[in-house]
């Protein structure tokens, strides 16, 4: 099979057993790879009620088709579960040359399930798979674990994703490392490998599927670059990182601030240019890629040669969000995160909550243990200790902010979550059509599938008729945003970088060169949609509902400042339109039968759907 | 008459200037505008941002003026105007 390697490997963690499968040619096709063909092979094992921290629990690391090929952008896998922070489908998603490496080990996708008795690691090698003895690598962080694994093993083409020590404690909002400090942070897939017992993967390998019209690919790909290469977005981000849209953000009212209750911050002090200017940035560039966003900031302190990031999300969460202008304590806080292994989002915004919560009054200095005041960024620091260790209000803290409003009998609506997952850092009332994106995500609050903010921001996907319009107007921009939620979704299964500029036409020309299937620009928006349907009844077999499909007030109230002053995305419209666009059931929040149906997804038709 | 121009964020970085001043004739156009701009700065600019033959930002740009937005070549300026740029690029 052209682009796969075909094998799909699964470890029993319990029976301390490995077997291959095939990976059949319908599943290669219908669900292309990485989260998608990670969700299909998830469908099957999940059930009501599942504990995402038993035994039971899938976790699935996936590649695909475009990974390890001379396509740019590529350098990115899937991991994917039931996410412990939501209780419903999860998955997160990370580059570096750890997808290489994968990939190259000869497995389309590993799923893991089962809880060896003592802490394990994987060791994939050229075809070869083995459970081998992680005792003395528990207790290491993410970093120290990479090193000595690369010392024992050889690190010649060898990567490790590692879960530190939030993933060893099963925190709910632990993430995996890999290449020193990326992250696929989100929804806690940290925690589940933690739960299996499981340290660490280690791949190396050069294995390569065959492609089905070399040279095609070839030429594409060298188109591909030269895009790549010539857009004015790529420059950005080698310059600045992400961290070039903070400026612009905060213009846009897009930057939340003071826990999403302002959008008006002296952001000058924590942009690209703050941090080129303080300190020595590198950059960093997954496996292939010609834009090399990622930071690296050299010499940071004692002991701290290199020190990974920040990415504009983390800047944002650690800085305007607790209004805090102090650009080392933010690098501080991302720092600490990437070594014990913690979502970065996710820990600012409940450390942003916990601020909101003692301005309040709700929260006192001795329950904190400290005096905690907007803008302390040392007390940032120390909170994400007090989370890492467990300590005083970072046990709280750790489980996110809907276990905060609950445990302080606060109201949910202000959590600044989706489904359970903390917001990310653009502001729903700056982009409409976000607001939708976020309420109705896959896998909760995500600025990944619902970066609508690069249509309107003059962004179009010709081929989907998805256009720029007024960002802040709701008409119409449900079932824009579902369109647009699909083709991103699509991202995850290729394991393509979003900040890849190709077009769906670029897209299906390359998917056509490497498998040898015909694939069409509207195939592709077909296969987003039914990703994003599984994914869906995946959580509907977990209990979801309509219910979920909603911002919290915190988010979704109009601000009185800033370029929103006074306005708020018109969640009804937005949500009626999305659902009869998505063709799902009102009452319910499922697919329609006829929906899953149509997509080929006849087993979730009748699973929902049962007699 | 006297317009000023304000180059936002990393666009700074990329004219050379955060904001300057310029003296044109009597009820200049943007076209006017940018075409002193070219001639101050074009050498600073990456191609990808600027069209030297056009005179004109070839990458995603808002120009806002006092209350207003700038869509147009043709918009006459009004004297004291202060004309933000903004390079409309997203992501993070």
């Amino acid at each position: 099979m052209n682009g796969y390697h075909g094998r799909i490997l699964e470890v029993d963690l319990s029976a301390q057993t490995i077997q291959e499968t095939a990976l059949s040619e319908e599943y290669a096709k219908q669900y292309i790879g990485g989260a998608t063909l990670a969700a299909r092979l998830i469908y099957d094992k999940v059930e009501e009620g599942m504990d995402p921290l038993g035994p039971e629990s899938p976790l699935v690391f996936a590649v695909g088709p475009f990974t390890a090929t001379s396509i740019p952008m590529v350098s990115r896998y899937a991991v994917c579960g039931i996410s412990p922070l939501t209780g419903y489908w999860g998955e997160a998603t990370s580059g570096g040359a750890f997808p290489f490496r994968l990939k190259g080990s000869g497995y389309d996708a590993v799923m893991i399930t089962g809880r060896a008795d003592a802490p394990v690691y994987l060791r994939l090698e050229e075809g070869k798979a083995e459970i081998k003895d992680a005792s003395h690598l528990w207790g290491q962080d993410s970093y120290e674990t990479q090193e000595t694994l690369k010392g024992e093993l050889g690190s010649d083409g060898l990567s490790v994703a590692t879960i530190g020590g939030a993933g060893e404690k099963q925190l709910k909002y632990a993430g995996i490392m890999n290449d020193q400090g990326r992250a696929a942070g989100r929804c806690g897939m940290g925690a589940i490998m933690g739960s299996k017992n499981l340290k660490a993967i280690a791949a190396s390998g050069n294995l390569r599927p065959e492609t089905a019209d070399q040279e095609t690919v070839r030429t594409i790909s060298q188109e591909a670059v030269t895009l790549v290469r010539g857009n004015l977005l790529s420059i950005a981000f080698k310059e600045y990182g992400t961290l070039m849209y903070m400026d612009m953000g905060m213009v846009m009212g897009d930057v939340p601030a003071k826990y999403f209750t302002r959008n008006v911050f002296p952001v000058e002090k924590v942009t690209g240019q703050a941090l080129r200017q303080a300190y020595t940035v590198e950059n960093y560039a997954c496996l292939g890629c010609p834009v090399a966003c990622g930071r690296e900031v050299k010499n940071f302190g004692p002991g701290q040669d290199t020190v990974d990031g920040p990415e504009y999300e983390t800047a944002v969460a650690f800085g305007p969000l607790c209004m805090n202008t102090d650009l080392e304590t933010i690098i501080q806080a991302n720092h600490l995160c990437n070594v014990h292994g913690l979502d970065t989002i996710s820990t600012g915004v409940s450390i942003a909550y916990a601020m909101y919560l003692v301005e309040q009054g709700v929260l006192t200095q001795e329950q904190v243990g400290m005096d905690l005041q907007w803008g302390d960024g040392k007390a940032v620091v120390k909170l994400v200790e007090m989370i890492v260790n467990q300590e005083g209000i970072g046990k709280i803290l750790s489980q996110g902010t809907l276990a905060m409003a609950r445990e302080f009998n606060r109201d949910p609506d202000e959590a600044a979550q989706v489904k359970g997952m903390e917001m990310p850092m653009h502001d729903s009332r700056a982009f409409h059509g976000l607001a939708i994106s976020y309420a109705t995500g896959p896998r909760g609050a995500c600025h990944l599938k619902g970066d609508y903010y690069n249509v309107d921001m003059g962004g179009p996907v010709l081929e989907y008729g998805i256009m720029p319009g007024e960002r802040m107007d709701s008409t119409g921009k449900g079932e824009a945003a579902a369109k647009y939620q699909s083709h991103k979704d699509l991202f995850d299964a290729l394991t393509l970088c979003k900040f890849s500029p190709l077009s769906p036409t670029q897209l299906s020309q390359i998917l056509t060169a490497i498998t040898g299937w015909e694939y069409a620009p509207e195939d592709l928006l077909t296969a987003g949609d039914r990703s994003v349907n599984l994914k869906r009844a995946i959580s509907n077999k977990l209990g979801l509902n309509r219910d979920g499909d909603k911002l919290p007030k915190i988010c979704q109230d109009a601000l009185s400042e800033g370029s929103t002053d006074g306005i708020e995305p018109d969640m009804d419209l937005l949500l009626r339109d999305y659902y009869e666009h998505r063709g799902w059931d009102w009452e319910t929040g499922r697919p329609n039968k006829d929906k899953l149906v149509e997509l080929g997804l006849e087993q979730a038709a009748r699973d929902l759907y049962p007699g | 008459m006297n317009v000023s121009a304000v180059f936002h964020g990393i666009l700074s970085d990329w004219v050379g200037t955060e904001r300057d001043e310029f003296e044109l004739p009597s009820d200049p156009s943007y076209a006017d505008l940018l075409t002193e701009i070219g001639a101050r700065y074009s050498s600073n600019m990456p191609p990808q941002l600027w069209d030297p033959v056009e005179n004109n930002f070839r990458g995603p740009i808002m120009a806002s003026g006092d209350d207003r937005n700038i869509d147009s070549l043709q918009t006459i300026l009004k004297d004291g105007e202060k004309i933000t740029f903004l390079l409309m690029l997203s992501g993070g």
